[in-house]
């Protein structure tokens, strides 16, 4: 348990907690950035630096962005924008959502206390990775030979994605 | 409480800080941000067994994942704007046309 | 040993009457749109001419019967497998031995002759193809309850009577009274089978099988099977010959049946249905013959229904309710002759009183007919010189049924008192009762006569100026049964006079031998001791006292207390019938009547519609709760999709797994 990842898990944490309750959309939006961004070092910090670096491209760069556009386009005033407070969904859903927290981690205690010894081990540990080029070369070679089906399939749903948004968001011709 | 366990309880989390978004929040664009939150403690999840089982797999699937997940925000953002025109706002209480 | 050949004349006399009855019921009111517009004398002629086929085939099955072996030959007919599941093998066979032979001959005859009758008396009334149609499926159900070959058959037919009862008697049922005697009727009825039915399933249960061939070759073979409960069996099928053949306490009902028409009356309630509890237990008499407590208890009600009835008979007015106490009092004297073992005697006397009975029925008929519907005999008299043809038939009618000698009822009659002290099972006082209700019934049919054709003219200015003889076509059944009752009874002479008069067999008892074994004692075969002679001699001048006792009395007053007037009171009570319908109305009818209106107030208002459409109700209300749940809203949808999310995932992984 590395101090640094403890740092920056409690960060995104608190972050993601402060997102239920903001009163304004920006602020949520600006707390999702930040989990983002927590989360794309934590990626960088276990040795996954492809994935950290398209985090942070793509959902931190690009959605993010998208979402702060339209929340500034829709223009919301801040009155009745914080949660909801009938009783009723409120404590339902925070008992829920405690329960399904206990349960989730109830089941990785069993897990790492019983089976996580046993696992069966791939070959990419450390020091094949550095071998190999590290591991950009090394997801990208995967990509592009074992997976090359499933990375065009990717294209078309961009362009699908494209399509339809586009589509949909088109104002009708009167 | 080794780091592979830490960054699974932390991706447990998130994804129920998310779910807390999806349901809590008034605003339709919330439930979308709070879809966010939920796909990336997946990622994270996903990355962090990937790390420890020494497979790459897992980094492959969260590749795909947060192309979809751009993918899908841009088409619920546009889903958005049609619901912007034809409730008049955005507040999840005003769309109960199917109200029992 | 029981030889049978297989014939279909069973089938076609059992079928002819329903053809009638299609004919007349189904066809002729689709083609005319109606009962109201079918011809009275197309009707009357289809139904006479089916019923007649019916009699031309009875005979040739008789004279086919005679031409058999002199052991026991029979006609059958097999017809189709009508039930064969579990263990309970019922086929539609019909049967014509000796027994049913006879009662088919006196169904389908007796039947013409009034179906003949009806069609002139009937003549004038609307919807006479119905009257036919029924009068036709009523012969249909007696010939099969006659016919039938096993104890089912013979319940179908019994029912099939009874509804047909039903519908004759509440013919003209727009108006009420009528129709409630009809109810009345088919109600009693009811009751009485409901004894039937127990008997049969006892039967069933004990012996298997409910052939009667089988029955009663089972009982004779090994008769300690079945002596145990041969009791409960025997008295559970009296109860439903009581209700049938009105005996105490089910005859409540014959007496109201007069209100239908009067041929009806004389085939229904004379000749046929009301014989058909006699019928059942000759035909299993080795099975009565088991329990000496079943026999002495139908003997003692026979006798006692025979006096009760006598009494009241004897105190009334209208002219068909006399003769409907009469024959429940016949009918007493037929289940007193049964009780004491003398099955023979019984058939013979049915035989008879269907003769004389029918012929009173139908000449009280006439009467009613040439008087413009007067039943009423304190309005008739005198009518001894407007109707001689009916008055000459009557009188051989009445004195038939007197038991005046050489007639029939003398014959028959004189049969049963004698059996009551001659054979084993009869006892002392059962003959006194006898020898009472004999007296009785000679009185108060003279004064019958005496009231109508004799005595003051007391008829009212309509009725003389429309009174007229009966036509032909009724007057001619008329004769025909005067001849029968005249001599009908020369088939079954005793031997002591058989002797005198020629060597004439018991030829009745001849006949009846292999089904009926006649009692080993001096009843018939023997030369007989002195008292049969003095019964034979008592009896005649009793009866021929009493009958011209009654006539003479009668000729100026109505009732017995006007001449001995301390009477009145006893009068008035036999007037009234011992009130008895009033007793049953009070224990019976008003108590069910108060629970039927508890039921439908309260169990079926409150209760049954409660259950339901609080059921209804109750639906509804939880729907209405539950509709709340559809919220329209996005966000509890997904928090109670969460739930469920989380009771599946516990539910798998704690206690699944």
């Amino acid at each position: 348990m590395s101090p640094a990842i403890v740092i920056l898990s409690v960060i995104a944490a608190v972050l993601a907690a402060y997102m239920v309750i903001a009163k304004s959309p920006i602020t949520s939006a600006l707390c999702l950035l930040g989990v983002l961004i927590m989360t794309a070092a934590i990626y960088g910090l276990i040795g996954e630096h492809l994935i950290a670096t398209i985090q942070l491209v793509v959902y931190a760069g690009a959605i993010m962005v998208l979402f702060v556009f339209s929340i500034m386009l829709l223009n919301l005033n801040n009155d009745e924008t914080d949660y909801r407070k009938n009783p009723l969904i409120f404590f339902g859903s925070i008992a829920a959502g405690l329960g399904l927290f206990t349960l989730i981690v109830l089941g990785l205690k069993e897990y790492f206390e019983k089976h996580h010894a046993q696992r069966l081990l791939g070959m990419f540990n450390h020091e094949t990775v550095q071998k190999l080029g590290g591991n950009s070369k090394v997801l990208a070679h995967a990509l592009f030979t074992q997976f090359y089906i499933s990375f065009e399939v990717i294209s078309l749903a961009l362009l699908t994605a494209v399509v339809g948004a586009v589509v949909l968001a088109k104002r009708k011709v009167d | 409480m080794t780091n592979d366990m830490f960054i699974q309880i932390l991706a447990a989390f998130l994804f129920t800080m998310g779910l807390l978004v999806v349901l809590l929040r008034r605003d339709t664009i919330m439930i979308l941000m709070g879809i966010e939150l939920l796909l990336n403690a997946a990622n994270l999840s996903l990355v962090g067994f990937s790390n420890s089982s020494h497979m790459i797999e897992g980094q492959l699937q969260v590749f795909f994942i947060i192309t979809i997940a751009a993918a899908e925000s841009a088409i619920g953002l546009s889903i958005l704007v049609n619901l912007y025109r034809n409730f008049g706002s955005i507040k999840t209480q005003s769309a109960t046309t199917l109200k029992g | 040993m029981d030889t049978t050949t297989y014939s279909v004349l069973p089938f076609l006399i059992l079928i002819s009457p329903l053809v009638g009855f299609f004919i007349n019921g189904v066809v002729l009111p689709l083609k005319y749109k109606g009962f109201a517009k079918t011809d009275a004398n197309v009707a009357g002629g289809i139904a006479t001419f089916f019923i007649f086929f019916s009699f031309i085939l009875a005979l040739i099955s008789f004279f086919q019967l005679k031409g058999l072996e002199a052991q026991v030959g029979s006609l059958t007919s097999y017809c189709f497998e009508w039930f064969n599941f579990g263990g309970l093998k019922i086929p539609f066979e019909l049967r014509i031995d000796r027994l049913s032979g006879l009662l088919v001959l006196i169904i389908t005859g007796v039947g013409t002759l009034i179906h003949l009758y009806s069609t002139s008396y009937m003549h004038d009334e609307e919807c006479v193809g119905r009257y036919f149609a029924y009068l036709n499926l009523f012969c249909f159900n007696m010939l099969l309850l006659v016919m039938g070959n096993n104890l089912a058959l013979m319940f179908f037919g019994w029912e099939g009577v009874g509804l047909c009862s039903y519908l004759l008697i509440g013919f003209w049922y727009t108006e009420t009274e009528k129709a409630n005697a009809g109810k009345k009727a088919f109600i009693v009825n009811r009751v009485g089978d409901l004894g039937f039915l127990i008997g049969m399933f006892l039967l069933f249960r004990e012996l298997g099988t409910l052939s009667f061939p089988e029955m009663i070759n089972m009982i004779q073979t090994n008769p300690d099977q079945i002596a145990p409960s041969a009791t409960l069996i025997c008295l559970s099928l009296f109860v439903g010959a009581t209700g049938k053949s009105a005996q105490m306490p089910l005859y409540v009902w014959l007496p109201d049946a007069m209100s239908g028409p009067t041929p009806v009356s004389a085939l229904i309630h004379a000749a046929t249905m009301v014989t058909a509890g006699v019928y059942m237990i000759a035909r299993l008499n080795p099975l009565f013959e088991l329990s000496t407590v079943a026999l002495s208890v139908i003997a003692h009600v026979g006798a006692l229904t025979a006096l009760f009835a006598g009494t009241i008979a004897i105190a009334q007015t209208d002219i068909k309710k006399v003769l409907a106490y009469s024959t429940v009092s016949q009918l007493g004297f037929m289940f007193l002759a049964c009780g004491v073992g003398a099955y023979q005697t019984a058939v013979f006397h049915l035989m008879t009183h269907a003769f004389f009975k029918a012929l009173l029925f139908l000449g009280s008929g006439s009467v009613i007919h040439a008087c413009s519907g007067e039943q009423d005999m304190t309005k008739l008299g005198n009518l001894k010189k407007y109707l001689p043809h009916t008055h000459l038939t009557m009188l051989i009618g009445s004195l038939a049924i007197s038991g005046i000698p050489f007639f029939s009822g003398f014959f028959s009659k004189d049969e049963i008192l004698y059996s009551t002290i001659a054979l084993p099972g009869g006892v002392s006082y059962l003959f006194v009762v006898g020898v009472l209700t004999a007296c009785l019934t000679a009185f108060y049919t003279g004064r019958m006569m005496s009231l109508t054709f004799y005595g003051t003219e007391r008829l009212s200015h309509d009725v003389k100026h429309h009174i007229h003889e009966s036509p032909a076509l009724m007057t001619f059944p008329l004769y025909v049964l005067a001849g029968l009752a005249a001599l009908g009874g020369f088939l079954g002479v005793p031997h002591l006079l058989g002797d005198y008069l020629g060597h004439m067999p018991h030829a009745l008892s001849h006949w009846l031998e292999p089904i009926i074994p006649s009692k080993v004692l001096p009843l018939v075969g023997v030369k007989m001791p002195l008292h049969e002679g003095l019964v034979m001699v008592g009896s005649s001048i009793l009866a021929i006292f009493f009958y011209v006792l009654g006539v003479s009395l009668f000729k100026k007053v109505f009732f017995i207390s006007d001449l001995i007037s301390g009477i009145a009171p006893l009068q008035k009570i036999l007037a009234n019938k011992y009130y008895v319908d009033e007793f049953y109305d009070l224990i019976i009818v008003t108590p069910l009547k108060k629970i039927a209106a508890f039921s439908s107030a309260v169990i079926d208002k409150l209760v049954v519609d409660g259950a339901v459409n609080g059921l209804g109700r109750g639906v509804r209300r939880v729907s209405t709760e539950l509709r709340a749940l559809q919220t329209g809203d996005l966000q509890s949808y997904g928090l109670m999709m969460l739930f469920g999310v989380l009771v599946a995932a516990f539910f798998i992984f704690k206690v699944l797994v």
